[in-house]
This record gives C-alpha cells, structure tokens and sequence, in this order.
C-alpha cells in the first residue's frame, strides 16, 4: 500500500488501497478500446433499448466497445434485440456485441459483461435510462488525468411513466424534468447509508475488474450497483467529473427495479450492510473527525429521545404521523388518477388565460 | 381551407442546414438517418428518401473529398439521392431550409438539425403518422433532453412541432409558403410555420414513441444551454409570434419584461422596437388567435 501522504486526495472519494499495480494498465495493449459499456436488457422493451442504443450511437468519442447482454431464456426475446441491433447502422454495430444470458439474477448480466469487456474502464447503462453525446468523453478523458481511479459523473433523475398514444405505446412520458437530486461530490461516508451515484454515472477502472476480481452480488434483488460502487470507491478512489452526462429514469407507476417491493428493498440494504461488515472499511482523510461529530450528534439526539418530554409528546406525534401518512397516500393516489376534476379545471384555466391575449 | 386528399407518403426529402458544423458529427448522424430511412421503407410506405445539405457556413463543411465519400457511403445505404449546395451566405435555419425545400418533389420532408440523430425506427414512425391525410407535421421526440410541452394522449395533437426533427406533408409546407425567413432567422420559425399549417386546417401531432437524439447539453437545472445568440433570437420571436398572432396583452407583457431583462432581450428589444418605427412588423393574422398560444413565456402548456 502506498503511503497515505503521497496518494492523492479526493475529498469525501474514498482510499485507494493497492501498489503500482493498481495504477492504469492503458499503454501496455493499445488494441483495448478505452471504455467498455455493459448495457443490460431483458428483451421486454425494445422501445426504450432502441433508445439507450441510440445514444451511445450518437457519442462524440468511438473507443468504445458495447456489450448488449440480454438476459432471457426466450430465444424469440434475444431474437427482437438482435433484429433491433440489425437495424442501426453499420460502424455502431461494428463495436458492439450482443450476447444471451439465460440463468442467474439481476446481477448476472453485468457480471456477464464485465467478463466480456476488454476497455480500460467499464461503464453500465439499464435499457431505461439515457446518456447524452459526452458521456464516453467525459470518462475517458477524466480516466486520462486520474488513471486507476474509479470517476463519476453528474446524473439527473426524471420521473416517467409509461402511456399509449392512441394504440401506440411510447417507451417513455416523462411528468417531470430532469432535475438534480444526486449530491454533486462524492462522499464515501454518506453512501454507507444512501445510494447517490446511479449505476450510469460511475466507471470502474479495468484493474479493479481483473485484478481486484470485483464483481456484483448475484444474489441481490435490488441495490447490487450501489454494493459495487462502495467497493469500487474503497478500492480505488473516486473522482467527481462534476459533468452532467446522464439521466436515471424513474419509473413512477412502479416499473424498473420499484417493482420489486419494500421488503425486498430493505432485505437488499441489510445483505450490503452485512457484506461491508465482513472486511475493514478503508475510510478517505478526514474520516474521522467527521464519524466523531456524527457520534456526538447521536448522542444528543438519544438524550432527547430519552427525555420525559419526548415521552410525553408522543401521543401527539403518533396522531400527526397519521395525518401525514393520510395526505401522503392521498397525493400518491391523485397523482395515479390519469385525469382528475381538478386536474381538468387547471388545464382549462391555463387555456384561457393563454387565450386572454 | 382544408388541405386536399392526401396520398400516403411514398417519397421523403430529408434536409439538413449546416453552420460550421463538425465533419464527423454530420458524418455520424448521416449514417443514423440513412439507417432510419432503411427500416422506413422496409415498415411503411416508404419507398424513396433524398438526403440534401445546405450549408449556410462561411467555408463548406463537407468540402474536399468529404462530400463525394459522404455521398458514396448514404448512396451505398439505400439513400436514392443525396446532394449538398454550399449557399456562400448565412441563411438562417428558415431560409437554409426553403432553399432546400424550393426543390422538393417529394411527398413530405423531414427537416433535421445536423446535430439530431434519428432511431432506427423513429422516421417509420413519422412516415406512419403523415399517413393520416388530416395530419400535416408530426413531430419526434428528442432525447434525451426531452421538450416539456404537452401533447394530447390520444391523437398525439400538440400545439407546435420542433424544427430539429419534424417531418412535414409538402404539400402542407407548400401551402403556407414554407417558413417565414423575413421574419424568423433562427428560432420560431418552427413555431409560426405549425400555426400557419393549423390555421390552413393540418393537424400538427407530437409522436412520443420517434426518438431523435438531439446533442445538448444539459444545465444544473436539466434545461438545455444556450448562447447569447440563441437567447437574442428566441427574445425576438417572442415579439414577432405576439404581433403576428394578435396577442397585444401578450405582447405588452413581453416588451415590459424585456425592458429589465438580460442584454440578449434588451437587444432583442431594441430591433423590435426599429422594426416598430420603420412600419417592418409583420400584420397579425386573421384567426390567428385561434391556433396561437401563449402560456407564460411558451407556446404551449408544458407538462414539466
């Protein structure tokens, strides 16, 4: 391990472990392209693969391979994949390869992938979510000035659902705009408790791959990007781009990984708590007067939950919790109505002042 | 006036208007549409497509062996023809775009910026859209900054279609003169040419399930970055879209916010104001409120 003084910081970014070897193995095969791009699929809607793919096809950069994992045991699925794949042109279908994977868990077609992949650095993309033209760019050229290193871009987050328009159905309509909810830097100790880095905005360095044999848990429902992302940052560090080069798309009528159900989120949250247990947490400087604050502020929140007062209160509480989880359900019903009165009167009241010339 | 029977659109002249474009992006989305075409006349009625450039930069953009090498591999892709004119003048988008379309004997034409790339499926899309004789442009959706104006669920009708991916019946463009490049440079034209083919009885629709991949780049907020030029000549259609549409409340809302606005506004101002003095607005439109719309700072009710 190299000494702590000569390693570069990256605030919050998490503590390289490894020697020289760790370090970027870009220059010794020259033939590897520079990024390789797992995207993941089941073959169920090609729609919104077709966009994904557009996407990577309208790249600013070229060196990167695409590796289309489609993971069915349907051979009529990987059939309409390859037909779409057919249809794009030829120099983007040049780099990229399409492959089936029939048995395993969410994990299994990234881990499939990253078998494949050959690049100095491996990216994901889901076969919902969109990247813009500097995406590859943007890795690559970071990679280039932080070699070894694992780096993250900017991701914003849309809410979508899905909708027919007539008898044609539309991958995605978006209800909400793109908007920044991620946290700008990376902070190690704040994703032990909350994922801020969706799976399309971090790379992970070949090394970490090949030597390091990181891999994602294959036995997680859901969360086995974050789990990756912990280790991938303990192991290598990360460095914040600050670039926005994605969009995660947020199903809001419970499609993607929402439908999996909160009790397999949360079983999902304790199995990577459980994981990082196991094994040392390399922590970045500056750790430690940050877990010593947060310890005290635990502890004065203790002493309150420990009051008489708040004791008293608590009736109090439990009746104003009621409230809000009331109003909450009801918002979340009204948002599910496709059209509401009220809804209908806002729409027309915006058209008349729009016709008030 | 309603348009007349329309045929099924067999034939598409996809134009293209450059400005100191890169040599390779145009390359790369030349091979997108070439791809798209391809699967459109493999899906639908789609028989033939033309790829034209018109190039307003001050030197070609496809010059040298560029053009030719470009030319063989769209002619080698299944494109019928494929032609490029270097105008030797900035024409605007509006007036890259007539040039181009003057020359159209096609049954529609998709005007595409050079920095859209069409999905494989999304020009089979339109095509198939077009096809509905009521419908004079249909419009893709671009991605992945998506634009926020609603459209209806049903019938896809939406107030205007973006002139970066919106393919238009030509007979349609024909009939209302094409775009306005007196008026509108670089920014409404799209705007005015959709309510001048509404006011003349075509539907304009939005068809969510075309992508185009339009390269922008996004802000912190998520909206899409834009010039000083950009922001001059969206100021300046704002007026001219109120004069033209006879919004005089909208108007008078538009001059006083762009009194204290930033200087592209203020300088947008001050050429509508010369404009004013020297008798050069357009004449509103008769009826023209009854396909305009003003809502807030848009033309149309956005959704997000």
């Amino acid at each position: 391990m190299k000494d702590a003084e000569q390693e570069p910081r990256t605030p919050g970014g998490g503590f390289p472990v490894g020697g020289e070897g760790a370090m970027s193995t870009r220059g010794i095969d020259s033939a590897r392209p520079a990024l390789s791009v797992i995207v993941r699929t089941r073959g169920d809607r090609l729609l919104s693969l077709e966009e994904a793919l557009l996407c990577l096809c309208a790249q600013s950069r070229h060196d990167f391979e695409t590796i289309l994992v489609v993971h069915t045991e349907s051979a009529a699925r990987f059939d309409g994949v390859e037909r779409l794949v057919d249809s794009f042109d030829d120099r983007f279908r040049a780099r990229l390869r399409t492959v089936q994977h029939a048995s395993g868990g969410r994990s299994a077609p990234l881990n499939a992938g990253l078998e494949l992949s050959r690049g100095d650095y491996v990216v994901f993309l889901d076969d919902d979510d969109l990247v813009t033209s500097d995406w590859v760019e943007t890795f690559v050229e970071a990679a280039a000035i932080h070699p070894g290193r694992a780096l993250r871009a900017a991701c914003l987050l849309a809410r979508v659902r899905r909708v027919r328009v007539g008898e044609i159905a539309a991958p995605f309509h978006r209800v909400s705009g793109p908007a920044r909810v991620y946290a700008e830097d990376f902070d190690f100790l704040q994703h032990l408790t909350d994922n801020q880095t969706p799976i399309c905005s971090f790379a992970v360095p070949r090394y970490a791959i090949s030597e390091l044999g990181l891999r994602f848990r294959d036995d997680l429902p859901v969360l086995e990007d974050w789990h990756m992302l912990i280790r991938v940052a303990q192991a290598c560090g990360m460095v914040d781009t600050h670039r926005i080069t994605s969009i995660y798309q947020y199903w809001d009528d419970d499609g993607g990984s929402q439908e999996v159900g909160r009790a397999n989120w949360a079983r999902a949250r304790e199995a990577v708590a459980l994981d990082l247990d196991l094994a040392p947490l390399h922590l970045p400087p500056g750790s430690a007067s940050r877990i010593a604050s947060l310890q005290q502020r635990a502890l004065a929140a203790e002493r309150v939950l420990n009051s008489t007062t708040w004791r008293v209160l608590g009736p109090v509480r439990r009746v104003l919790d009621s409230v809000k989880s009331v109003g909450r359900r009801a918002r979340a019903r009204w948002r599910r109505r496709k059209v509401g009165p009220l809804r209908r009167f806002r729409a027309w009241w915006r058209r008349r002042r729009s016709a008030r010339f | 006036m309603r348009p007349s029977v329309a045929r099924r659109i067999e034939s598409l002249q996809i134009q293209i208007v450059l400005f100191n474009n890169d040599v390779e992006a145009v390359r790369r989305a030349a091979r997108a549409t070439a791809a798209a075409c391809r699967v459109a006349q493999q899906r639908t009625s789609l028989a033939t497509a033309i790829v034209t450039f018109g190039d307003c930069s001050s030197t070609p953009v496809l010059g040298g062996s560029d053009w030719p090498a470009l030319e063989a591999e769209l002619v080698a892709a299944g494109i019928a023809d494929a032609r490029s004119t270097f105008f030797d003048a900035n024409l605007g988008s509006a007036g890259g775009s007539n040039r181009l379309a003057a020359d159209a004997l096609t049954d529609a034409i998709l005007v595409l910026n050079p920095d859209v790339f069409p999905g494989p499926s999304s020009i089979a899309r339109l095509v198939e859209a077009l096809n509905d004789s009521t419908v004079g442009i249909a419009e893709g959706r671009q991605i992945p900054l998506e634009h926020p104006k609603s459209f209806d669920l049903t019938t896809g009708d939406t107030s205007w279609a973006s002139g970066a991916c919106m393919m238009v019946r030509t007979s349609a463009f024909s009939a209302v003169g094409g775009f306005d490049e007196e008026f509108f440079f670089l920014h409404g034209d799209d705007v005015d040419l959709s309510w001048r083919v509404r006011l003349n009885g075509g539907r304009v629709v939005h068809v969510p399930s075309a992508a185009f991949f339009h390269s922008k780049v996004p802000d912190g907020g998520g909206r899409p970055t834009t010039s000083f030029h950009e922001r001059y000549y969206q100021a300046l259609s704002k007026l001219l879209l109120a004069r033209r549409y006879d919004a005089p409340l909208v108007l008078r809302r538009y001059l006083a916010a762009f009194a204290a606005g930033d200087p592209p506004q203020q300088q947008a101002l001050g050429v509508y104001r010369r404009m004013e003095a020297e008798g050069d607005l357009p004449p509103p439109l008769p009826d023209g409120r009854r396909v305009a719309q003003f809502v807030g700072s848009e033309y149309a009710v956005h959704r997000f």
